[in-house]
Order: structure tokens, then sequence, then C-alpha cells
């Protein structure tokens, strides 16, 4: 039987060299109060400690900012892979040179997710930079030529909606091994009327799209279906069947399980895209998944059934922070949960 | 930090909320699709999936479309 992860995404750094849209760092400031390498190491003995504790299997992803700026960030990355921590980084890729990838290949990391969002014009507006859709094909292909497995991410909104399919062929053509897309997180002071959000009816559209490119490219590359919107459209097998009747959490938004997002500072959110401050690293893994009373309320699969009025709990919650920023409840109905306009397609 | 310190109660009942797989070894998973279910998901939601993949479950269909066998 696989065990389950224990995922922690960190952001390294606050520093970067682009200025991107959808960014949840609203400057790109040199840090104050930027986590030491003693105090990561610490975190990652933690999250070793933790897996071994519960038996499950320990995984990093670090971001940023722009990770590749992060100091220390070779050893960091070997220090983890020595401590058998599954270990990514998520980068934008414009400072991934062959050096910088045979470098981040000899540390151990095999896995690497670099962001394109759309095509030349479209990347470049979202990310702020003329230089940065060359430069990210630039680090696919160096990455992939160092024997990394590079995954293609893409942040889906109103503005590169159409864009996807111009993705894929980019990461098919300059070798990456899969590519996907997560939906854009409304910024919460606009919340629905934030012109990049896309209401239920736009994410089946893109959904229901998404699904056709899945069949005219699956000899090429692997599409994921990673958003936590596909559970509502992939069928229900036994075990999904099981968790429901027992009322367990099985698979979806991770955020109140097994999953913890680190800023550079040490701050503590469920989920990187829901900033809702729970604690700082240094109090524990395990203090802050047990006690946290935030972390406690997302595990309440009673409340979010009686909020959402839905089956699925068990397999999919929807997205916590979508409902945080478009609604201010992180318990409430996922607004983009498009499940009532699948009518009998999915009953 | 944590090692060598008995599991608590609060975390038996942590994990204990989270589908940790006896649920579905128990289940007729294995017989019905020759493997058994992936970390976090059943046979779709991993595209790493081997098993899934040479059971032809899931890789590269369109979820909208997709029955099991």
């Amino acid at each position: 039987m696989a065990k389950r992860q224990l995922y922690l995404q960190w952001d390294s750094t606050n520093n970067c060299n682009l200025e991107c849209l959808h960014c949840y760092h609203p400057v790109h400031t040199k840090d104050k109060d930027q986590m030491s390498l003693a105090e990561v190491k610490e975190m990652l003995d933690d999250l070793k400690d933790t897996s071994e504790r519960w038996s499950m299997i320990p995984r990093i992803s670090i971001s940023g900012g722009e990770p590749l700026m992060r100091d220390n960030l070779l050893e960091i990355l070997d220090y983890a892979n020595k401590n058998e921590i599954i270990t990514a980084l998520l980068t934008n890729g414009t400072l991934l040179t062959s050096a910088k990838a045979k470098a981040i290949y000899d540390t151990g990391v095999r896995r690497l997710q670099i962001s394109l969002d759309g095509k030349k014009e479209t990347h470049n507006n979202i990310r702020n930079k003329s230089f940065a859709y060359d430069k990210a094909l630039e680090g696919i292909i160096n990455a992939s030529k160092a024997g990394i497995d590079v995954t293609v991410s893409m942040t889906l909104m109103q503005s590169n909606r159409e864009d996807f399919e111009d993705v894929i062929k980019a990461a098919i053509r300059n070798g990456a091994k899969k590519v996907g897309f997560k939906t854009y997180v409304p910024d919460k002071k606009l919340g629905a009327n934030d012109p990049e959000y896309m209401d239920a009816k736009d994410a089946l559209s893109v959904f229901e799209d998404t699904g056709k490119l899945i069949e005219k490219y699956s000899d090429k590359i692997t599409i994921l279906t990673s958003d936590v919107l596909w559970e509502i459209v992939k069928q229900d097998n036994p075990a999904k069947e099981i968790a429901r009747q027992q009322n367990k959490y099985l698979t979806g938004c991770s955020a109140g399980y097994r999953a913890l997002s680190v800023l550079s500072d040490g701050t503590v959110y469920p989920c990187r895209r829901l900033p809702i401050p729970i604690g700082n690293i240094k109090e524990g893994i395990v203090n802050l998944i047990i006690n946290s009373e935030v972390m406690q309320e997302l595990r309440d699969l009673d409340k979010m059934k009686k909020n959402t009025l839905c089956d699925k709990v068990s397999h999919c919650r929807g997205c916590r922070a979508v409902a945080y920023a478009v609604t201010g409840d992180y318990m409430a109905k996922d607004p983009m949960c498009f499940k009532h306009l699948l009518g009998e397609k999915n009953d | 930090m944590v090692k060598n310190l008995e599991v608590t109660a609060k975390e038996k009942s942590f994990l204990e909320s989270m589908d940790l797989g006896k649920s579905r070894e128990a289940s007729e998973y294995k017989e019905k699709y020759g493997c058994d279910p992936c970390d976090a998901c059943g046979p779709d939601a991993c595209a790493d999936c081997k098993p899934c993949a040479e059971n032809g479950v899931s890789i590269g269909s369109n979820p909208f479309s997709r029955k099991y066998k």
C-alpha cells in the first residue's frame, strides 16, 4: 500500500526578477526576516521526523519569489535530498542556465515546475517583462537536457484562458514531460469583481475544452488533472465511495490535512493561496496541523457538507482559497464549482 | 524535533480522519482494478500511476467521458 505524502510548500525568498499580475507577493524586496539556513534545516528535519512519526512520505516544493534567487539554494536542495525528502522547485525558469540546471540535478532534484501563462505576448504581459517567455523556454530546455523532468504550469484566468493549447504545444516542443493549470484565485478585495476571476460557467467551459485537449495530445505529453475541480468530473470508484460513507478525507484540496505553506519568514498558511496565518514553522508541524483552530475547522467535513450541500466533500471540497477570496468564508461553497451545471451527466 | 515521542490521541484521531488505505485494502478495489490504489487518489488523480496506466484506466482519457473498466 502506497503511503500518503506530507507536503510543505516553502516560499524560500520574496526576491524575484519578474512582476507577475497574479503574484501572491505585493512587493519583491530583500527579505529582512528570511529564515536562516539553520532554520531551514530545522524545518526539513521536522518534515522528515513528522513523516516518519505518521508513516507518511515527506515532500517539499520550494518556490518564491523566485527560488533561484535564494541564498544557499543548492545546499538546501542537497540537504533535503540526502534526508530522502521528495524535492521539487517551482520557478519562473528565466534564471535557469544549463550550468544551474546541472548543479540542481547534482543535488538529486528530479522534478521542476516552470510557469508559462500563455503564448509569448500573453505571458510577457502577465509577467510584466519582455524577456520572460523566451527565457522560460530556455529554462525548460536546460532542465530537460540536464535530466530533470519538467512540468509546465499555467495560472488560468480570463486574460489567458484561450491560450492553454499554445502552452501545451510549447511544453511539447521544448521537452517538458507534463503540463497543467491551476485556476486563478481572485484578489480578496475585489472578490467576484476581479476582472480575471472565472465563474462556474467559465470554469466548466475551460475544463470541457481541456478534456478535449487531453485526448488530442495524450500521445505527446501528460496533461495533469490535478486542479481540485477535476474531482467533480472524475467518476466515483470503490475507494471514493468508501471514503464518502465513512466521512473520511480521501482526495481533493489538502488544506487542513497533509499540507502546509511556509513563507520566507516562517509564517505558516494552510495553503499558499489561503492567506490566513496559523503560526510559525518554529512551532512544529505536528502542533500546527493538529492544534490550529483553522486547520481543525478545515477538517470539519460535516460543517462543509452543510455549507456546500455537496456529497463529494470527502474527495473534492472545492478550492478553499477561492471560497475565501470571493465570499470571505473559507468553509463556504467554492463559487467556481460547476457541479450543478453538469446536471445528470455526473450523477 | 518530534522523534521518539508517542503519537497522541489527537494525532491518532487526525490520522484516522484521513482514509489512509485500510478501508481500501478491504474493498473490492484490487479485484476490480488489479492494483492497489495510489497514494491519495484512486485511479485517476495521479498521472504518475503506472499500474493504472498499464491497466488502461486513466492516462490520456478525457475525464468528462471516462469510464472505469
